[in-house]
């Protein structure tokens, strides 16, 4: 008589711990936070997203937060608070930028199969053609004032 | 062990509500210390009707019916008319953590279940994951167990399900 062998069960899965991503639970990962500001006249809104992110998941978060702020942000009295929110941003990125590439972690279930696709570059979002457009013509504006000031 | 609210969300309600009664008069409080809203007067009523917003619903949660059993046959949570029993062969994990988006050095108080599933259950899941489903049962912070008591439980009960708790 042969006996096959019990079959072997499958390991328990669990959710991403410290060190593993909380979106794909991949490691290794970071904790981060980014932040993103949309201004209202007199009010602003300021929304974040802290957790642990790998390296992919991470930039996909910092492009994202960074657009949004560069598209929401001019539009009220937080427009003076754009580049401390962008130079944070950007400071807290470094701690994502010097992460290897990540790696699966096997037995963890996490709400993405995959790290995020960080997508386009920040250049190339609509956040940062609007503030380009907008600098630009505020220089233009400030020149060309000064300019009539100083013919008359 | 049962877990049991303690006086906090009780009285969330109740202070949320005085809250929008003094912003209601604000502006007359403002006035009498000869001051003004800057933006005018609507601003504190827009603070009070919030306020009365959130007070309306805090007091709302903290009459529903909130219990949570800790067992050896395995974790029963009822809010509001729904119960849900989790039996500790359903349950993958079961832990500690850190409400969502929390800062790092904010001390874990959520009270999640974890099971590996697919069973509708009479409360919708908080989180689900590729495989798995968490239940946000309890926030510590408003139990008069404490953590270290509800610890100690899960441990005597659940046994590897409850993993040594992040600090």
């Amino acid at each position: 008589m042969t006996t096959t062998p019990a079959p072997v069960p499958p390991p328990a899965l669990r959710p991403p711990a410290d060190g593993e991503c909380q979106f794909c639970g991949s490691h290794p990962a970071a904790h981060v936070s980014f932040q993103s500001m949309t201004s209202i006249v007199i009010l602003y809104v300021v929304s974040s997203q802290r957790g642990w992110m790998c390296r992919n998941c991470g930039l996909a978060m910092f492009r994202h937060y960074t657009n949004k702020t560069l598209l929401a942000g001019w539009w009220g009295v937080g427009v003076i608070g754009i580049p401390i929110f962008l130079g944070v941003d950007r400071f807290r990125l470094r701690r994502i930028l010097r992460l290897a590439p990540p790696q699966p972690t096997p037995g963890v279930a996490a709400s993405l199969p995959a790290p995020l696709d960080p997508g386009k570059p920040l250049i190339q979002r609509p956040g940062a053609i609007l503030s380009i457009v907008l600098v630009t013509v505020l220089v233009l504006v400030i020149g060309c004032g000064a300019l009539a000031f100083a013919t008359t | 062990m049962e877990l049991e609210r303690n006086w906090k969300p009780y009285a969330k309600g109740p202070a949320l509500l005085v809250l929008a009664v003094v912003l209601v008069f604000s502006p007359e409080i403002l006035a009498a210390m000869g001051r003004e809203f800057t933006f005018g007067s609507w601003v504190g009523y827009v603070m009070a009707l919030l306020a009365l917003i959130g007070g309306l619903g805090a007091v709302r949660e903290s009459r529903q019916a909130f219990a949570v059993r800790i067992g050896a046959q395995g974790i029963t949570w009822t809010r509001g008319e729904a119960t849900v029993d989790f039996a500790w062969s359903d349950v993958s994990r079961v832990a500690i953590e850190k409400r969502p988006n929390a800062g790092k050095l904010e001390k874990p108080s959520i009270l999640t279940v974890w099971v590996g599933d697919q069973t509708e259950r009479a409360l919708a899941p908080d989180v689900e994951l590729t495989g798995l489903r968490g239940y946000r049962i309890a926030d510590l912070k408003s139990t008069r167990q404490s953590r270290d008591q509800v610890a100690a439980a899960l441990r005597q009960y659940g046994g590897d399900r409850y993993p040594a708790p992040a600090s």
